[in-house]
């Protein structure tokens, strides 16, 4: 039975977990990203039709943005709206609130694997204030969601060893929503499984009908998934994403051999010198990358723009926890360090697939295992400077480390409320909110809308997709939506006065009783007439973003 | 006979190898020069031969050095090591001077293992290898000078040695100071005259960096490289002009100042190293070569096994270990950090727990044993083979050579 002061402070992590990571939810991130906008139409759509944009019933596949998102995070969004309305609160809080309810899970989780309620209550510090979990539990998150869900289930087959069968359907049931709720999982969670049951072989023969009932609901649950993921539209997704488009793998690994310039032992090539192998080469080094201490400490969550420190998925003052943790479990139970080690590398395995470098988000389900280590590291750094050390240098030291976490987590803080909105918020269509209510509560005076999807400050270099946000913030009605007639043709999309369409202002400057909303790109000012520009739409950086321009014959 | 000959088979490779790789791949790359040199305004051109001649040099040095630990085959599997990683061979073929450092580097550890059989033999192979060290690069000093350090504190001061060894403790109290004098490491008579000429050695280096300060600062700037880049200061200054116009700016100065940034800087340049990414894959591209990784892959499966070793080792001989930590210093002190070439220095310890793993691999038992062997015998064979195709039939289109 837990005791009154553990349950205590656990109650107060995760009540500090919960504020940071509900606290102006609605304001930062600065903007929903284009995912998000989709996300809360779609659940709004099936709230109130039962039936995605496009008029699909209830879906385990939604469309999308052509992305072909898994449906339960959607399904979560709509029970949430139906409470909060359709707006960006609603649309996060699912992500919010099983983030903060993953805090409490993680203290179970280690000290079911640890038996060390020391490492728990550590473990479970580190979470409530991790950044990376933070970051992501702020937004509309599929990834935290499926690592709250994997995480239940995992905990419910370590019960489920000691004999307790109600656990062994949970963990059946969270396992195969998991796999509903984020790609990744469906290849993590039957690794997970399959290493799980290799390793406790010996103890779950003896409680065969149990385990053979938690895989056959498991099976039961996934089917649905299966023809989708191996022939559906998530098998279409899973292409566009896999490292064979990678960009740097195409361009300067796979390049076309020139035969008039072979060097020497080219007849080797034949064999040895397939892309099959460079590729497995390839994905070995995208898979190490994971283990960077850039990606670890200080550049994996690419809340800042480049090259410059910013946070990674780890805390600065988590290194000498982490490599301490790293040292100790080596000296946990054998079956325990196995399974640590066995989750980290499937973990890994449907991030390091996709393209991109190192993901955050694809890789969320390492999370709970590197929180683990740096929990371990952590007790028993404390441990050895409370044993090793005289007592005036214990207090140096721990005031030094205490020094150094309230620094890191100001650092922290000033990059969250600061430097990320202003380095990213374009990333994250900032503005676009802001045009599109102007154009709402303008709609009368114009008798149609262009908006240019094409953007960005320093080169025209970013793709929006305008129209999630209109039916968004117009809570345009869904039935409507999936019944009339979307126009298409020349590049464009639009439906209602709505348009998203290129804008060629030398033939668009003739529109009258039109609006455009674009960027200075497709709205060069140079061309344009003060009294046409109607409104200007900053970044919070101060620079320039979109414009929305109305056309004047009597100024030309 | 057969240790010399194995020795002779790796020597010979490692000679095949960085001729075939400078033959075909590449003309030699550095066109370095002594500090000293330089000071001097000597022009000198380090020929290839001479850096081959020190690469073989260090194959010896690493058998002999190694043999004092290891059985015969770990002392060989050290050297071959050494011989086929890709990391060494661009090294050479390339013609860099941190050959020649490491050669002095394992002088000084060979010198060092001698100092208890033969004291004259051990302080002046370590005074030789130092002074010429020294004399080489401003960099070498930040990895000569630590080590000296602990060195002379290790053995000059006999309180400071013995307090290590924990031994003098023992006898009774009356005794002790005579312990201390009589220490049966060295005597302090003998080493101050080493000392000495060391010093009296270094004088003329020490006033020519005197007499030409501005070059000295030139070649100083040239091969510490940590701070100058300008895009880091940029950044400093970019997230202090994102704060000082919020409510967050007095809090931001506490977390965010050009001296916690230039912290950090060095603090993540030296954590680049401990990634295995960088020793095991492409990740850091060598010279813009593409798919040669420094180590190959399957020697990643000892490396890991072989970590366990150092926990051991450490405890043992804390300080000792903790000196070598300078030898990363060259490369942390440069702007493109990890740098390979630099990074040199570091390479016969990365292949010392290789060899630790593989001492590891053989204590499982004997299926597991083999498996694994197999298994890292047949990656590092294919990961050859490919990169040798690879680099047949499409770097010079990469590289549009």
């Amino acid at each position: 039975m837990i005791k009154e002061k553990v349950l205590i402070i656990l109650l107060v992590l995760t009540l500090l977990g919960g504020f940071l990571r509900l606290y102006e939810i609605s304001k930062n991130p600065i903007s929903l990203n284009v995912d998000e906008a989709s996300i809360g139409y779609n659940a709004y759509s099936i709230l109130k039709t039962g039936k995605d944009e496009y008029g699909v019933s209830y879906p385990i596949v939604f469309k999308s943005l052509g992305d072909f998102k898994p449906p339960f995070y959607i399904y979560l969004t709509a029970i949430s709206i139906s409470v909060f309305d359709l707006n960006e609160f609603a649309v996060r809080f699912p992500s919010a609130l099983l983030g903060t309810l993953s805090i409490p899970l993680i203290y179970f989780l280690i000290l079911s694997l640890t038996r060390n309620q020391k490492y728990a209550l550590m473990g479970a510090s580190l979470l409530a204030v991790s950044a990376w979990h933070i970051y992501f539990s702020r937004v509309a998150s599929e990834a935290i969601v499926a690592t709250f869900l994997t995480s239940l289930g995992i905990l419910g087959m370590l019960k489920m060893k000691e004999g307790k069968m109600l656990w062994g359907v949970i963990a059946a049931f969270t396992l195969a929503t998991s796999m509903y709720t984020y790609h990744s999982q469906r290849l993590f969670v039957p690794l997970i499984v399959l290493i799980f049951l290799s390793l406790n072989f010996k103890e779950l023969k003896t409680h065969k009908t149990k385990i053979l009932i938690f895989l056959v609901l498991l099976i039961i649950f996934v089917i649905p998934l299966v023809n989708s993921v191996l022939f559906g539209s998530s098998a279409a997704r899973a292409q566009m994403t896999l490292i064979t488009n990678d960009v740097e793998l195409l361009r300067t690994v796979w390049v076309e051999p020139n035969s008039d310039n072979l060097r020497s032992f080219s007849f080797l090539s034949p064999i040895f010198g397939s892309e099959v192998f460079l590729l497995i080469f390839y994905w070995a080094r995208k898979f190490l990358a994971y283990f960077q201490p850039s990606f670890l400490f200080y550049q994996g969550l690419g809340m800042t723009a480049g090259n410059t420190y910013g946070l990674g998925v780890l805390y600065l003052f988590e290194v000498p926890f982490f490599l301490l943790g790293i040292y100790k479990i080596l000296t946990l139970e054998r079956k325990v360090l196995l399974f640590i080690i066995g989750w980290i590398l499937a973990g890994i395995i449907p991030a390091s697939i996709t393209l991109n470098e190192q993901h955050p988000i694809r890789a969320m389900s390492i999370l709970p295992m590197l929180v683990l280590i740096s929990a371990v590291g952590g007790v028993e750094l404390f441990s050895l400077i409370h044993q090793k050390l005289t007592r005036i240098y214990r207090y140096l030291i721990c005031l030094g480390l205490l020094g150094l976490v309230v620094w890191n987590l100001i650092f922290a803080f000033v990059i969250f409320a600061v430097h990320f909105p202003n380095q990213k918020g374009e990333g994250l269509m900032e503005g676009t909110k802001e045009s599109i209510l102007y154009a709402l509560n303008n709609l009368e005076k114009f008798d149609q809308i262009v908006y240019d999807p094409v953007r960005g400050v320093d080169g025209p270099y970013l793709v929006n997709a305008p129209h999630a946000y209109i039916l968004f913030y117009s809570k345009y009605d869904p039935q409507k939506y999936q019944d009339e007639i979307k126009r298409e043709g020349d590049g464009s999309f639009g439906f209602g006065k709505f348009t998203v369409r290129s804008i060629y202002w030398p033939a668009d400057q003739s529109l009258e009783n039109s609006l455009f909303i674009g960027s200075p790109w497709s709205l060069p000012l140079q061309d344009l007439k003060e009294g046409e520009i109607i409104h200007r739409v900053y970044l919070s950086n101060g620079k320039l973003a979109l414009l929305l321009v109305s056309p004047k014959k009597s100024l030309r | 006979m057969n240790k010399y000959l194995g020795l002779a088979l790796i020597i010979g490779l490692s000679l095949i190898l960085r001729v075939y790789t400078s033959s075909y791949l590449f003309p030699q790359l550095f066109q370095e020069s002594f500090l000293f040199a330089e000071l001097l305004g000597i022009p000198v051109n380090i020929p290839l031969w001479f850096i081959y001649f020190f690469g073989v040099l260090n194959i010896l040095l690493l058998y002999i050095t190694s043999r004092n630990f290891f059985s015969n085959t770990q002392a060989l599997l050290l050297s071959f090591l050494y011989c086929v990683s890709p990391w060494v061979i661009y090294t050479e073929a390339s013609g860099s001077l941190y050959v020649f450092f490491l050669t002095l580097i394992l002088v000084i550890f060979y010198g060092y293992l001698n100092l208890s059989k033969n004291k004259v033999l051990g302080l002046s192979l370590i005074l030789v290898g130092s002074l010429v060290l020294v004399y080489s690069s401003i960099l070498m000093w930040f990895v000569v000078l630590p080590i000296l350090l602990f060195l002379l504190l290790n053995h000059i001061i006999p309180q400071f040695a013995a307090g290590i060894n924990g031994s003098y403790k023992n006898f009774p109290k009356d005794t002790q100071s005579d312990l201390l004098r009589n220490s049966s490491i060295f005597q302090f008579r003998k080493f101050k005259i080493i000392l000495v000429a060391f010093f009296l050695l270094l004088l003329p280096l020490l006033a020519l960096v005197f007499f030409n300060k501005a070059g000295f600062l030139n070649i100083k700037n040239q091969e510490i490289t940590l701070f100058s880049d300008i895009g880091l200061i940029n950044a400093v200054n970019t997230f202090r002009g994102e704060t000082l116009q919020t409510k967050y700016d007095l809090i931001a100065r506490i977390a965010e100042n050009r001296y916690i940034y230039l912290a950090k800087h060095t603090l993540f340049n030296f954590l680049k190293h401990l990634s295995p990414a960088f020793y095991f894959t492409s990740e850091v591209k060598m010279f813009e070569r593409s798919f040669s990784p420094p180590i190959f892959l399957g020697f990643l499966i000892p490396f890991i096994l072989g970590l366990s070793f150092w926990g051991r080792i450490i405890k043992l001989y804390k300080w000792k270990i903790l000196s070598l930590l300078f030898l990363v210093l060259p490369s942390v002190l440069s702007k493109d950090s990890p740098n390979m070439v630099r990074l040199l220095l570091l390479s016969p310890l990365i292949f010392l727990t290789i060899v630790f793993g593989f001492q590891r691999i053989y204590e499982y038992p004997k299926k597991v044993s083999k498996l694994l062997i197999f298994i890292i015998i047949t990656l590092v064979i294919l990961q050859g083979l490919v990169t040798v195709a690879d680099i047949a039939i499409r770097e010079a289109t990469r590289l549009h050579l």
